[in-house]
């Protein structure tokens, strides 16, 4: 059985909907900008790539469930499903996440997610609280979308969205739900920049450099992407046009480190999500590429490992390069934006990279778009304790 | 999980089995404290002491007693590691000894790990936020952010048993336990996986304690009667838990003693309202009749359901609700739920309650409902009393419900006569 993405919506950093998502990466339009979300002069970085939207004015929900919400129905409606199909039919919700609804900064936490240390309570505070946890998240998108076959979350780090997509197509291929909904979100937060500030691992100066020489770290982003997963013949029997197909799924852990990525447990991963295809038929990788040493380092020598020589020439995007890293949201995220690729037929730029490091032997896209004739693409994500997931996309 | 198939190797493949089990709970580490504690009735419910309650209407809970872990290990960086690593680390040790005493059978490759915990990272993202608010961004211990993933449980068991597996970690309210097992049936049918550690994990803290007794949860008159007409709110709990899942064929052939089969699990949303349940369970309705129809199963094979309930009252009454519906509404199928004596240890209250059915099936003994003792009129079910001896039981269903509403789950559970 095919299985397809048959609707997809975004907000990003550097363009919303799909046809602005679309030309910023063929643009490869740079997202990075002075936080203005909070005050981050306490903090070493003060640069992210933030989404310049904001949702409607009287929600009593978190910023995060809103963005979810926006591009679950925007995703829905892309595939032209009208809310009495959705109720006839086993339609399934996964959410991508490893923040939710959490606070944004330090005096947001302290006044709302712990009105108990300053003798404070309040009805509204109530609601906001428990709209922190993913599952509030989650349960909004539910009830929206009319999601009820099964709904539940990914937190695997920054390899979730490419996890949710792939279970998604298991329970399709499965036969268990007609169509699944995966939703990505990640707002920028203090928690986050702080965290990867004291790990060392957010560009200092005007990164991120994926791939290049002098890179010297990621770069926060925000992000939420939605895509309809279900079969292809179920999509086109009830006439909406399939955008890509998924054809390949692979997952895997190293094992071995929390924050020190290993190319073998990579490695696995790409190759189970090639099985059933050839290496040769490969036309892009769309990397994880993050920007820090370590991980781009990890991820070329699996590149090197799966595709043996014919990794050197094989074109290849970090898309975080332009969006940041909108970590359990970079799935799904950079998976619409693979999509976009290979509707438009191009391969979109890296930025930044300006002398691709000779020790890791790729071809990396930069500078401007290449086109994209054929049309099937591996792409990766990594995550925090060793996990690793790929997709392969290949064109409807 | 199986749809029949004439071909029994087929089949074999296709059935899902748990070969071990683990678990830390307020009676203290083991299946065996757990099982004595949930069938002797007593209740784990005390003042807190671990934390300031003053302001709370609440003041009561279940906590994990101090536990020696002086045999358990003192190499590794375990006795350093978040509590929600320790406990789920011991109950792993526990369920692999179960399933494979002579050392783990399986390519590491082909190990699989699938958690669920509701707020159990909260204990370690609170300190970081802390060190935000109190102090400055840069005080912030590394080491400490890289604990605040949810998978990082799971990837602490990884490192430490060398699995390389696919690991999968769900936070998505209190069904995060049998949605993980869902997961883990799903890698086990697929074929992506040999065998898979599924279990869940969630902490009692001090915030978790506060923010649910602002919002109003928890019981102020301290007590945790599930169906009771009095109930009036849950008092928390925690734990962790972990099964060993494998396929028939697999556990058949490295000659492995199968404890029962998962024969199907339901998931369902209430997609109703939020931090409500649905008056009817809905959703619940909708995870009990997946989790039958899975396992070709009727209602009347059914002999007990581990429920869900936990003193909130429209939770209790949604789920009596969802019972009534699947299994008629004058039916004697014996119900009861662990939360009068354990607390409401949220995701991890579902391996619980999937652990006590299991050695429901191989012995009989069904827990009795603690802490009840005015059945609420309204809720018509016929709960399990103390004192009520063994009685057959060849398939239990065990429930999950959020108490927000939202995600509910059914695991229908089949007595293995191998």
């Amino acid at each position: 059985m095919r299985v397809a993405i048959s609707g997809m919506a975004a907000l990003t950093p550097i363009g919303h909907g799909l046809a602005g998502f679309a030309a910023g990466l063929r643009e490869g339009r740079e997202g990075a900008a002075p936080i203005r979300r909070f005050d981050a002069s306490r903090h070493r970085v003060q640069r992210a790539a933030e989404v310049d939207w904001e949702g409607p004015g009287e929600s009593p929900w978190s910023r995060a469930s809103e963005m979810a919400l926006a591009v679950g129905a925007g995703a829905l409606a892309d595939a032209g499903l009208e809310a009495a199909e959705l109720a006839r039919s086993r339609t399934g919700l996964i959410l991508a996440s490893s923040q939710a609804g959490m606070a944004v900064d330090a005096r947001g936490y302290g006044r709302l997610s712990h009105p108990y240390r300053q003798g404070l309570a309040g009805d509204g505070l109530a609601v906001r609280m428990l709209d922190a946890a993913p599952a509030s998240t989650l349960d909004l998108l539910a009830i929206r979308c009319g999601a009820s076959a099964f709904a539940f979350n990914l937190s695997t780090a920054c390899s979730a969205g490419l996890h949710a997509i792939g279970i998604a197509r298991e329970a399709i291929r499965r036969g268990e739900v007609d169509a699944v909904l995966v939703v990505g979100v990640e707002v920028l937060t203090e928690f986050a920049l702080a965290g990867f500030g004291v790990l060392r691992a957010l560009t200092i100066g005007s990164g991120p450099r994926p791939f290049d020489e002098l890179r010297d770290g990621t770069l926060l982003g925000e992000g939420a992407a939605a895509v309809l997963v279900e079969a292809e013949e179920r999509a086109r029997a009830r006439g909406a046009t399939p955008r890509a197909e998924i054809a390949g799924y692979g997952s895997s852990t190293d094992g071995d480190h929390m924050t020190r990525p290993q190319a073998a447990g990579a490695a696995r991963a790409m190759a189970q999500a090639l099985s059933g295809l050839h290496p040769e038929q490969v036309d892009w990788v769309k990397a994880h590429g993050t920007g820090t040493r370590h991980n781009d380092a990890a991820e070329a020598q699996a590149i090197h490992a799966v595709f043996g020589r014919r990794a050197a020439a094989l074109p290849l995007t970090s898309m975080k390069s332009l969006l940041g890293h909108s970590l359990g949201a970079s799935g799904v995220v950079e998976a619409v934006g693979v999509v976009l690729a290979l509707s438009g037929g191009f391969v979109p730029p890296t930025r930044n990279c300006e002398r691709p490091d000779p020790a890791l032997a790729l071809d990396v896209v930069a500078g401007a778009a290449r086109p994209l004739i054929a049309g099937c693409v591996l792409a990766n994500a990594f995550g925090f304790g060793g996990n690793n997931a790929a997709l392969v996309l290949r064109a409807a | 999980m199986s749809h029949p198939t004439n071909n029994p190797a087929t089949e074999a493949r296709r059935r899902i089995v748990v070969t071990g089990m683990g678990a830390v709970s307020p009676y203290g580490p083991g299946v065996d404290r757990l099982l004595a504690g949930i069938h002797g009735g007593e209740v784990a419910l005390r003042p807190i002491a671990v934390f300031n309650v003053d302001g709370c209407r609440a003041t009561h809970g279940a906590s994990i007693p101090d536990l020696d872990l002086s045999g358990f290990d003192a190499s590794s960086g375990f006795r350093r590691a978040p509590r929600a690593s320790r406990y789920t680390m011991v109950a792993v040790d526990e369920a692999l000894r179960a399933a494979a005493p002579d050392g783990l059978p399986w390519a590491p490759e082909r190990v699989g790990v699938c958690l669920g915990t509701y707020r159990g990272m909260t204990e370690i993202s609170e300190m970081i936020w802390t060190k935000l608010i109190d102090a400055e961004p840069r005080f912030v211990p590394a080491l400490l952010f890289q604990e605040t993933v949810t998978n990082a449980v799971a990837s602490a068991i990884s490192i430490r048993w060398g699995l390389r597996g696919t690991n999968y970690a769900i936070s998505a309210g209190n069904a995060s336990g049998y949605q993980a097992l869902y997961l883990a049936a799903q890698m086990l049918l697929t074929d992506a996986a040999d065998a898979v550690l599924a279990g869940t994990f969630d902490l009692f803290t001090e915030a978790n304690h506060h923010d649910m007794d602002d919002l109003g949860m928890l019981s102020p008159s301290n007590a945790s009667r599930p169906f009771d007409s009095r109930r009036d709110g849950f008092l928390m709990g925690e734990g962790a838990a972990v099964v060993v899942l494998e396929t028939e064929a697999g556990a058949r052939a490295r000659g492995a003693t199968i404890l029962a089969e998962v024969a199907g699990i339901g998931l369902g949303h209430d997609a109703y309202g939020f931090a409500t349940n649905h008056p009817e369970g809905v959703g619940l309705v909708a995870a009990m009749e997946r989790a039958l129809a899975a396992a070709d199963a009727t209602p009347a094979e059914v002999d007990y359901i581990g429920a869900a309930a936990n003193s909130t009252p429209s939770l209790d009454r949604a789920e009596a609700r969802a019972i009534h519906k699947v299994f008629g509404p004058g039916s004697a199928v014996p119900v009861s739920s662990l939360k009068g004596a354990t607390g409401e240890a949220m995701a991890a209250s579902d391996m619980f309650n999937l652990i006590a059915s299991i050695a429901a099936l191989n012995g009989g003994r069904l827990p009795p409902q603690a802490g009840t003792d005015r059945v609420d009129p309204d809720i018509h079910l016929n709960l399990v009393r103390q004192g009520d001896g063994p009685v057959p039981v060849a398939a239990c269903l065990a429930h999950s419900y959020s108490y927000f509403g939202g995600s509910a789950a059914a695991v229908f559970l089949r007595i293995w006569q191998g």
